[in-house]
């Protein structure tokens, strides 16, 4: 009975962690997590592999993990890139109708989507995923297209995520070492958002913002479409750090700081107070920081790091179209405070993400920073369908593309 | 003053060079009579006609024919060097030689670099206490910061006192012999300060190797001061005064000192504990100055407590002007390890001397075989060459002043990283310092 429920793997080489996500799907869709399997990672800076000797042996004891926790063996999974590398921009395709009784095809749909696709990109760069966002035909939106409408030209919008190939390729040949398969790359902040948006979240339109160790991913979904997406080198690491370099501290003490006193947000309340620095073990007097100064340190960013997100959401749609508000996950979002402070500069609800529509340990999926490791395995369900939620009028052949 | 130290074993010399250096001169000897040899050098032998000084000492009667510098550096300078023999003679065998000076005048701005290089020359360290002119006497304040520039090349500490921030201390009734009195009250005082550090016996001794340790072969510009307190809480005053001293411009000049000498003076009742307190008081508000502390007691000031306070606040390469630095380098070539006195080439504006010394000079380098020999030229190309050399030199001095440029944002953890640029800013570079974010 097993066999008819494809056992789904999520990797996520990320900088703080390695996390693998098992879970199966049912025949109607729904996503049971079974268990998670971690690991620190040593190899990995700003989303990037810089050491694939260490990145290795954690994503050995990562999925290791994983199997002892769950029971099962794996043999292939869906991995999740991210990086600086990754870029993200919206694209329109058109295609005249060329049939003599101006009747739109599914060609015609298709050309006008390749022709979206046919874009520029950097040299080395390979197109990640392109998903649609809506057609039009002679300027007129339909939402689901059926056969029997007339039109000149067909318009195909497309969300392009693309990446530098030969990074995503690292990230692969490293698990291909372990034996093991590579379904498919998945742009994390995709993925994310599948894990943490229920449908009627995806309906009213959501920003999900995905702040991990070494970078932060965002995406705007708005109903099927994806409206804006993005990659920012800047994560939980560079909190730290400039919480290290500020109050002159070593890095393990500036991030033992952040998590024991940091807040997003810097209250009267908190002026001249001062916290003992680090662990009090070697006998010498404790160092004293102000507690002002280190949220100032992490407030600033912060809100920087909001600040740039906004002025990307703001290319071409408008953040009040997110109904459904900020969803907040990944390691950094349990920072106090920061959803306070986000909810400030978006001014549209903001709350701390937690996996719906997934059953499975709970304690475990209110966790924000295992997000994206179940959504890249929820991904890979989705795509293993052959029906994504996200894009009705898919075909075939695009996602059979991807089993190369 | 008791001398206990015979004048065989530290040897003093007081030099006065020009009339304002000798008043202060006599002024001191008459306050504390030191019992070391004070000799006045002038040009002018009016002047040295009606000084207060006994042992005289004229110089460039050749050149001057007994009319002085006449307000013009170049004649005092030469009228010096004209007269080397006599001033060797009074500088021979000093350990410390105090040369006294009102810069700005022919005499004082010309002989008084001259005879600070004789004195180190004959092994002494130098000190030179000199005054400058008020700030509409334009033409000598030139004169006098050009004398600056050559003594801290030629002497190891330079203590100077502008006349013009007395006068900022007084008002605009103030009659001009008070302006000068008081300046010169102050460098009485200053030179009763160390020369009590120096020599008169106290409580905590400092030998004479403390201060050659801490000036020699350095060139320091110094903020100094002189206070006096009495009463019973007179080491809690004196530090008060110190601190808002207008000469150590409010304290800051303590406050940023390396170093700082202190002489503490008091009566028989001086005691160890008002000494500390006032120690205590500086360096709480001065952690980084290191004070270097010496303390004695004067019958005469039984009740009083005297605080002189010296703050090396500059420890700079006194060869700042190109002519210095020409001389310096010239000397360089000609001796390797070049030892002190022989870059003490006085720095001068006569093309002839400088030649002189450029040919001295150069003949070693030239006898290489790579390099021909100078041709032989006229006095006029030798002037032009000259000419042409100086400024040469003068269009490389930013050179010699490059900064190295520590504009370098801390990257921490992501140093050896792929660079992070979004729209021109490095987003690796923590935020608060993008956005100047003071820490206090």
């Amino acid at each position: 009975m097993f066999s008819e429920a494809p056992l789904l793997v999520g990797l996520e080489i990320g900088t703080s962690k390695i996390c693998a996500a098992v879970g199966e799907e049912n025949e109607r869709g729904e996503f049971t997590l079974l268990g998670i399997g971690q690991s620190k990672s040593r190899g990995v800076r700003k989303g990037e592999i810089v050491d694939t000797q260490k990145t290795q042996e954690d994503i050995r004891a990562a999925l290791g993990d994983a199997e002892e926790k769950t029971g099962v063996m794996i043999k292939n999974l869906f991995l999740g890139v991210t990086g600086r590398h990754i870029a993200c921009f919206n694209s329109v395709g058109m295609h005249p109708v060329a049939s003599d009784d101006r009747l739109v095809t599914e060609q015609d749909i298709a050309d006008a989507a390749s022709n979206a696709k046919a874009i520029t990109l950097p040299p080395e760069h390979t197109i990640l995923h392109t998903i649609r966002q809506k057609i039009c035909i002679d300027g007129t939106e339909v939402s689901n297209f059926t056969s029997g409408l007339l039109g000149h030209k067909v318009e195909a919008h497309l969300h392009v995520i693309h990446g530098n190939a030969f990074r995503i390729q690292n990230s692969t040949n490293l698990i291909g070492a372990l034996s093991i398969r590579v379904n498919q790359p998945v742009f994390n902040g995709l993925a994310t958002a599948q894990a943490i948006l229920t449908p009627e979240d995806k309906e009213k339109g959501a920003l999900v913002i995905d702040i991990g160790g070494g970078t932060t991913e965002f995406v705007f979904q708005q109903g099927q479409a994806i409206r804006q997406s993005g990659v920012f080198a800047v994560g939980g690491d560079h909190i730290s750090n400039d919480i290290a370099i500020g109050l002159k501290l070593s890095l393990a003490n500036a991030e033992l700081l952040k998590i024991n006193h940091g807040s997003a947000l810097v209250d009267g309340l908190i002026h001249g107070r001062r916290v003992q620095v680090g662990e009090n073990d070697s006998g010498l007097t404790p160092r004293q920081v102000s507690l002002e100064h280190l949220r100032r340190i992490m407030s600033i960013r912060i809100q920087e790091l909001f600040q740039l997100i906004l002025e990307r959401c703001s290319e071409g749609c408008f953040l009040d179209e997110a109904k459904a508000g900020v969803f907040l996950c990944g390691g950094s979002a349990l920072i106090p405070g920061i959803e306070v402070l986000a909810q400030r500069l978006f001014q549209v609800p903001t709350q701390i993400a937690s996996c719906h529509n997934i059953t499975g340990n709970t304690a475990t999926l209110a966790h924000p920073e295992f997000a994206t490791a179940i959504g890249i395995a929820r991904y890979g369900g989705m795509r293993l369908r052959g029906k994504s939620t996200r894009s009705p009028s898919l075909r075939l052949t695009d996602i059979l593309g991807f089993f190369r | 003053m008791n001398t206990t130290k015979s004048p065989d074993s530290a040897p003093i010399r007081f030099i006065a060079v020009g009339t304002a250096g000798a008043r202060i001169l006599a002024e001191f000897n008459q306050t504390s009579p030191t019992g070391f040899p004070s000799a006045h050098a002038d040009t002018d032998p009016d002047s040295l006609r009606n000084s207060p000084l006994t042992r005289h000492i004229l110089l460039g009667f050749s050149i001057n024919h007994g009319l002085g510098a006449g307000g013009d550096p170049d004649i005092g300078r030469l009228s010096a060097e004209s007269d080397l023999p006599g001033l060797r003679d009074f500088l021979a065998g000093a350990r410390i030689v105090f040369v006294l000076a009102g810069l700005g005048g022919g005499t004082g701005s010309g002989a008084a670099p001259v005879v600070a290089r004789i004195a180190r020359e004959s092994g002494a360290l130098v000190l030179a206490i000199a005054t400058t002119p008020l700030a509409f006497e334009r033409r000598r304040i030139a004169f006098a910061s050009e004398a600056i520039e050559q003594l801290k090349a030629a002497a190891d500490a330079v203590l100077t006192v502008s006349n013009q921030r007395v006068r900022r201390m007084h008002d605009d009734k103030t009659h001009p012999h008070e302006l000068y009195k008081f300046t010169n009250s102050l460098l009485v005082h200053t030179l009763q300060g160390l020369w009590r550090f120096l020599n008169a016996p106290g409580l905590i001794q400092l030998d004479f190797s403390h201060v050659q340790r801490l000036l020699r072969g350095r060139h320091c510009e110094s903020a100094f001061a002189a206070v006096q307190a009495f009463g019973s809480e007179r080491a809690h005053l004196a530090a008060n005064l110190l601190l808002n001293h207008p000469f150590l411009d409010t304290g800051t000049a303590l406050a940023t000192a390396g170093q700082v000498l202190l002489s503490v003076a008091g009566g028989d009742d001086l005691q160890i504990g008002e000494v500390e307190q006032l120690i205590e008081e500086l360096q709480t508000a001065c952690p980084k100055a290191e004070f270097i502390v010496g303390a004695s007691t004067d019958p005469s000031l039984t009740g009083h407590l005297h605080v002189t306070a010296i703050a090396a606040h500059s420890w700079q390469s006194s060869l700042n002007t190109p002519l210095q630095l020409a001389t310096k380098i010239a000397s360089r070539l000609d001796n390797p390890s070049s030892h002190p006195k022989t870059i003490d080439k006085t720095p001068s504006t006569d093309t002839g001397e400088i030649f002189n010394s450029t040919e001295a000079n150069s003949s070693p380098p030239s006898s290489s075989r790579l390099v021909p020999t100078a041709p032989e030229l006229s006095i006029e190309q030798r002037q032009r060459v000259l000419v042409s050399q100086k400024n040469r030199i003068t269009r490389r001095k930013p050179d010699s002043q490059m900064l190295m440029n520590l504009d370098i944002a801390p990257l921490g953890r992501f140093d050896n990283t792929e660079k992070n640029r979004h729209k021109g800013i490095d987003l690796d570079v923590p935020t608060y310092l993008r956005h100047g974010l003071v820490l206090n």
